[in-house]
């Protein structure tokens, strides 16, 4: 059993939390990587928008596959990933006050995920200086084949990040024994254990499918071949998952920061808790969605997959959309904002980054990623928009309008923290969830309205022109793609913005000496309202009326949504 | 195991699965394989040759 001493340990003046420096270095190293990964990615998105503008057209085919392949690995699996691992060190050690468990294996997942992100990079670029291509975009298909570093890379990639994953339990069991923690986790932690436990499925998945594709690029076992449709079927176990676990780690943010900056507790944290189960057994079943179009797959599994199942996952989104605005309702109206339906909204602190860039997170992730995935996922309107813009709209709606916005926002809390800095450029830092927001809000509805016209994605040029089976697009399809690619470029200004404030705060932010005095603290909702004797809050018998009416806007939306997506898909697919 | 609540009682099952996070691994990990994966192997396997 290893030994700490109090030495080991500093009390953090911002967050008052008792910090492990060997798990806060750890923490340090998987965001700053994230962040450099960030910027990576981000700069060949940009190159991706510019060509997919049909009149702009930045880059040659050859260029647009090899940025494409690029911006989907690295944004949405090497940023992501790396920051889950910081957050789930920050969990497990420094929100317990814990030690972290096995140190050495935890820099093993950090050099691991960095030395498999560079061979992966290393294949993918492998163009620019007369190497052979790896353009296989995200997905990978077999057919189509990578340079076996290229699945390598990302095998060594998912093997540090499972190694995280163990990681954090073993945080976890340190944290029961040493007994830093009594009764049950903390929510937050909670999620990030939900967040593990879908991670861990995840890149078992990838290994099993991933190490046989290796295999056979290595060309050593003669007719030895993968089954396109079985890596399809197993490959989206990874590659949705994957997007799974940063819901799941963006909804726990949610609820740290609605604690963090509101003093606000969940509504019912047993109903919260409910709710992160329900994504441990059945957020998962979510990746038929990008099989519904599939043929050899019985309608009867992507059904039972998606509309059976699936809905209790989207039950559990609803409850967290429900829980974390309700949750800091009701706490504004405990510390007495309790008049009218809005004004605990209109009065919440929108010049604070890590407030605005939460709330932004959750109202876009609701409206923009999550009535859209959840209509998707009907089998016939999925036919509608199968392998179109539709798809790249929507998941920028989850990924970047949820998730990267959410991380973001919470960033600007952890560098006081983690970090040791003041934030630099703090009228930028104010700023910029604005900016990213609007970029990737428009960003992402430009693109669903183009996929919904039919635009295909994974093409270079969207006329096709020059091609055999040349299609003219509607020009309004052209006119949202313009649209939505010059939105993109406002998302990247944003982008730089957190990434300029992030590298100013960590080099030459005012720095905060060990032992200076405690920050002032959000006060506790409850402990105010036992002060002031205010227990009863709210109208029409409800304590939290305005999150109430936000979440029947909601589900008025769905409803609205699905049934112009029927009435689309009846014009375009006649029965008669 | 959670521990007894304040008042002495043993806390109730559901709050003693949720604190189980390798219980919470292994639902989370069968679930998915089985309604997902195998089903949907088994699918990829029963389809039936072109003759």
């Amino acid at each position: 059993m290893a030994t700490t001493t109090m030495s080991d340990f500093r009390v953090d003046p911002v967050s008052g939390l008792k910090i492990h420096k060997t798990a806060n270095t750890l923490v340090k190293w998987n965001a700053f990587a994230a962040v450099v990964f960030l910027l990576v990615g981000g700069l060949f998105g940009v190159g991706v928008a510019l060509t997919r503008m049909p009149s702009v057209q930045l880059l040659s085919p050859e260029w647009f596959y090899m940025a494409l392949t690029a911006h989907g690995l690295v944004n949405l699996a090497v940023w992501i990933i790396f920051f889950e691992m910081a957050v789930l060190y920050f969990l497990g050690a420094h929100v317990l006050g814990n030690r972290l468990a096995t140190p050495r294996w935890a820099w093993a997942q950090f050099w691991l995920m960095l030395v498999g992100a560079a061979m992966v990079a290393v294949a993918v670029l492998a163009p620019l200086w007369g190497g052979a291509p790896s353009s296989v975009m995200m997905t990978s298909y077999p057919p189509l084949e990578a340079q076996p570093h290229f699945y390598l890379g990302l095998i060594l990639f998912a093997v540090g990040a499972l190694i995280g994953c163990f990681v954090f339990l073993g945080t976890l069991v340190v944290a029961k024994r040493e007994k830093t923690y009594s009764g049950s986790l903390p929510l937050v932690v909670f999620g990030g254990v939900t967040a593990t436990v879908i991670a861990i499925f995840t890149i078992v998945s990838g290994a099993l499918i991933l190490i046989p594709t290796f295999v056979w690029s290595l060309h050593v076992i003669p007719g030895f071949t993968i089954d396109p449709m079985m890596y399809r079927v197993v490959w989206w176990a990874f590659g949705h998952s994957s997007q799974q676990i940063n819901v799941v780690t963006h909804i726990s943010i949610w609820y740290l920061i609605a604690s963090l900056v509101f003093g606000a507790k969940p509504m019912s944290e047993k109903v919260s808790r409910f709710a992160f189960l329900l994504y441990i057994l059945f957020l998962q079943l979510g990746s038929v969605h990008h099989l519904l179009s599939d043929p050899g797959l019985t309608s009867a599994w992507k059904i039972f997959n998606t509309s059976y199942m699936l809905y209790l996952a989207v039950l559990a989104s609803m409850i967290h959309g429900l829980t974390v605005p309700g949750a800091i309702e009701v706490a504004q109206r405990r510390k007495g904002l309790d008049t009218g339906l809005f004004t605990w909204l209109r009065k919440a602190p929108w010049g604070n980054p890590i407030f605005s860039g939460m709330f932004l997170s959750l109202v876009g992730f609701g409206f923009i990623g999550g009535v859209t995935g959840v209509v998707m996922s009907v089998e016939q309107v999925n036919m509608i928009i199968h392998n179109t813009m539709y798809l790249p709209g929507h998941f920028h709606g989850t990924l970047v309008v949820g998730t990267t916005m959410a991380f973001m926002a919470v960033t600007y809390w952890l560098i006081p923290v983690v970090f040791q800095r003041k934030i630099a450029l703090a009228g930028v830092a104010k700023l910029q969830p604005y900016v990213f927001s609007l970029g990737a809000w428009v960003f992402s509805i430009a693109l669903m309205g183009a996929g919904t016209l039919g635009v295909q994605r994974r093409h270079a040029d969207i006329t096709f022109a020059g091609q055999p089976l040349a299609y003219e697009y509607p020009e309004i399809a052209k006119g949202l793609m313009d649209l939505g690619e010059i939105f993109g470029i406002i998302m990247a200004v944003g982008a730089i913005m957190f990434i300029l404030v992030v590298l100013a705060s960590i080099f030459t932010g005012e720095r905060i000496p060990e032992g200076s005095a405690p920050w002032p603290k959000v006060e506790d909702a409850d402990v105010v309202a036992e002060r002031t004797g205010k227990h009863h809050v709210g109208m029409w018998g409800m304590e939290a009326p305005g999150t109430f009416i936000l979440a029947m806007i909601l589900f008025v939306t769905i409803v609205l949504y699905y049934f112009i997506n029927f009435k689309y898909l009846s014009t375009i697919w006649g029965l008669s | 195991m959670s521990e007894p609540t304040s008042s002495g009682a043993s806390p109730h099952f559901m709050q003693t699965a949720l604190d189980n996070q390798w219980l919470m691994l292994a639902l989370g990990v069968l679930t998915p394989t089985v309604i997902y994966t195998l089903w949907g192997l088994w699918d990829v396997i029963n389809i039936p040759l072109a003759p």
